[in-house]
């Protein structure tokens, strides 16, 4: 276990290391060693699966990590949508200059997430937090067109005052106890109430609600997944904004705090403010990415709602979200960027029937709509009705109808998209444009596959993955 | 006690000069003294290690950095600088002293009399044999720094681009 | 209650907010920096009020060791964007930032 979690951690550090000489060998070389890194951590992440239910600590080069059911649930959606981007980044990467550099920085930007999800430690989660923040601000900048720029210096700025808030209140809580280390935090907590601990949780919320993206805190995301080149948007709106904000949340309200009822009540005001302005905001935009980014946001309201109603469905329901979102809205990123790849434009209403010159980003994008409209049999579909169950349990009726509202409302929004972009009259100018290369095809058609068949086998996955992940949260209670 | 207050006395002030200077060389200027009472704050406290550290990066490397980038886009926008802020900073700064001693007087009846001390452990032991995930994340930091700024300063797409 | 603890706290809290009022208000770029870099001296006096407080000072000098070398890396990033930034832009004015002004 000690192997697979070490070369889960160091393999990218590794790489990234080694990556400015393999380079040096050829372009050939560099796509090798990423995708052999990306394959590798993958396959560690997928043996460790079926120790999801044993929680266990470990050391990699003297350092304490710890694994359980939570952490290796966001571990194997960090490594499968980080191995189809960095495969996707293979030919889309092709026109900007530096690809040592790129993937030297998406590797590091996984190390950084992994190290978030493996440490046991309010600092230590900080700092890997900054790993990975630091290299996304980069990234988001990589184009080194202005709008990048513009929205990756925005991002930075507003994440400065958000990591400012946690170490306020990492700084506060160490004063009170003497100890940032999470199990040794929880004992203290448990001994009762403490005026000290509400602040700090309110400073928690304010700034890992900034990395999540929650409505109010949501200005910076709508303008840097967008200018961000396509498989970085994927890994922002997929995996970053659910490991820095989603996990950080549960792991301190779950695991420290125990989830008391107040702060389940914020999550499920915050969560129906961010599903109900993300879709509205949506529906409005005319870039489709900045319309998949608002929709992420839309889709984060729905993690919290889930969370937030505290019974086993609504929070299973919202684990099993967050592996549904990442697989089928990095798809919808990277097909966004396969459309810009070959039209070089973003705008929705200049494009129209590229269902034939493109017929597999035509399709699985298809498969990606009604994932995250939830149709069965696809995967969407089955968080939503688990987290619409959990509010029936919770006999929040309010929640329920909303949730199932909104969830029409973006089938609605994404089948214009769709039928905007791919249906409809070919636009003469796409009369010559062709398919994405190959390995974007690959990418895509393999996380198609993924909606589709966690989707037929969701029993399998809930009792593999996301029921463990549930049951660390809930042995808080 | 009052070397102390006298020193974060001068680290506010600086901070207000920081605001109110017009000058950009000499806003940095501030800063880096800022760093430097800073790094004698931490000293006082028998935190050596960290006021070297606060010196030598913070006080030093920053401010070196900061100089050069100001030299490097000869920046012609100073004039345009907004005046409010400077001008509203005393009034805020004196909401925000009332604000932080409202904050401070809670706290000081929040916080836990610390009744056992934890063991105090030395720099090294704490920093070597505690806080390696840290260290881990340290040499990752630097990597993240070295590649984004080669990635930032690189020369723009040379290939294909978009039309 | 330990006096001198109290004291960073204060001044901590008075640089942080400072810090954020001066990001929110000032409009060059490289002032932005400036002002990250206050918010920046605020949290390292929290970290050194609560290391005083709790009589842990080697536990809190490489907390705060570890914070410096964050602050720099964000810093030469930041600097590094705003040098891009000029590049492409011509001006280092926020206003001229359309997505910047949130």
């Amino acid at each position: 276990m000690e192997a697979y979690v070490g070369s889960i951690l160091l393999l990218p550090l590794v790489g990234a290391l080694v990556m400015p000489w393999v380079s040096k060998l050829g372009r050939r070389a560099a796509d090798a060693l990423a995708g052999a890194v990306g394959l590798a951590v993958l396959a560690s992440c997928l043996a460790l699966v079926p120790h999801a239910g044993t929680p266990a600590t470990l050391q990699v080069l003297g350092t304490n990590f710890a694994v359980d059911g939570l952490s290796l649930l966001f571990l194997v959606v960090i490594s499968v949508v980080g191995f189809f981007c960095t495969v996707y980044s293979i030919d889309y990467i092709g026109h900007y200059s530096g690809r040592a550099k790129f993937y030297a920085l998406l590797m590091l930007l996984v190390f950084g997430l992994n190290g978030v999800v493996l440490v046991r430690d309010l600092f230590s989660l900080y700092v890997f937090l900054e790993v990975a923040s630091i290299s996304s601000y980069v990234l988001v900048a990589y184009n080194l067109e202005f709008d990048g720029i513009e929205s990756a210096l925005k991002y930075l700025l507003l994440s400065a005052v958000a990591t400012g808030m946690i170490l306020i209140a990492i700084s506060l809580i160490f004063a009170s106890t003497g100890t940032l280390s999470f199990a040794e935090l929880k004992a203290v907590l448990s001994g009762g109430p403490n005026p000290l601990f509400l602040f700090a949780a309110a400073l928690f919320f304010a700034g890992f609600g900034l990395k999540a993206a929650v409505v109010p805190f949501h200005a910076w995301l709508p303008d840097a997944h967008p200018s961000a080149p396509a498989p970085i948007s994927a890994m922002l709106s997929g995996v970053v904004i659910k490991v820095a904000g989603v996990y950080a949340l549960t792991r301190i309200f779950f695991g420290i705090y125990a989830a008391p009822s107040q702060v389940l009540k914020v999550f499920l005001v915050f969560g129906v403010a961010s599903m109900a302005a993300g879709a509205i905001l949506a529906y409005f935009q005319t870039d489709m990415k900045r319309m998949l980014a608002y929709s992420s946001i839309s889709q984060i309201g729905y993690i919290m709602i889930g969370l937030g109603l505290g019974n086993w469905l609504g929070i299973v329901g919202a684990l099993f979200h967050v592996v549904n979102h990442a697989l089928f809205k990095s798809l919808l990123f990277l097909n966004s960027g396969a459309v810009q790849f070959r039209t070089g434009t973003r705008d929705i209403r200049e494009m129209g029937g590229l269902e034939n010159r493109m017929p597999i980003t035509s399709v699985t994008s298809t498969f990606g709509t009604l994932s995250i409209a939830g149709i069965p049999p696809f995967n969407g579909f089955w968080s939503k009705l688990f987290i619409v169950l959990g509010a029936l349990a919770a006999k929040n009726y309010v929640i329920a109808v909303l949730t199932v509202s909104f969830s029409i409302f973006t089938l609605g929004y994404f089948l214009l998209l769709q039928r905007r972009v791919f249906f409809g009259k070919l636009n003469e100018r796409w009369r010559d444009i062709k398919e994405a290369p190959a390995a974007m095809s690959f990418s895509v058609i393999c996380l198609a596959a993924g909606c589709l068949l966690v989707g037929v086998f969701f029993n399998q996955v809930l009792r593999g993955l996301i029921e463990p992940a549930a049951r660390v949260l809930l042995g808080g209670n | 006690m009052t070397l102390l207050i006298g020193c974060l006395a001068l680290l506010v002030l600086s901070v207000v000069l920081l605001g109110v200077l017009r000058d950009l060389l000499y806003a940095a200027a501030s800063l880096a003294a800022a760093s430097v009472l800073l790094s004698i704050v931490l000293f006082q406290f028998g935190a050596n290690i960290a006021a070297a550290f606060e010196l030598s990066v913070c006080a030093g490397l920053i401010t070196v950095l900061f100089v050069s980038t100001v030299s490097l886009t000869m920046d012609s926008d100073q004039k345009t600088e907004a005046k409010l802020p400077a001008v509203f900073l005393l009034p805020m700064l004196a909401l925000f002293a009332g604000l932080a001693y409202f904050l401070v007087h809670w706290l000081a009846g929040a916080l836990p009399t610390p009744a056992t001390q934890v063991q105090a452990l030395t720099f090294q032991e704490a920093f070597w044999g505690q806080r390696t995930t840290d260290i881990l994340g340290q040499i990752s930091l630097v990597l993240v720094g070295v590649f984004g700024l080669l990635a930032i300063l690189r020369a723009k797409s040379t290939g294909r681009n978009h039309e | 209650m330990s006096e001198p603890a109290l004291a960073l706290f204060f001044t901590g809290l008075l640089l942080f907010m400072t810090g954020v009022y001066l990001l929110l208000g000032v409009r060059n770029l490289l002032r932005i920096v400036l002002s990250v870099e206050v918010l920046a001296k605020g949290i390292t006096l929290m970290l050194l009020a609560a290391g005083v407080y709790r009589g842990a000072m080697g536990l809190t000098q490489s907390l705060i060791v570890t914070f410096i070398i964050v602050e720099t890396i964000l810093a030469a990033v930041m600097l590094a964007l705003v040098v891009i930034c000029q590049r492409t832009n011509a001006s280092l004015d926020i206003r001229l930032l359309s997505r910047l002004k949130g």
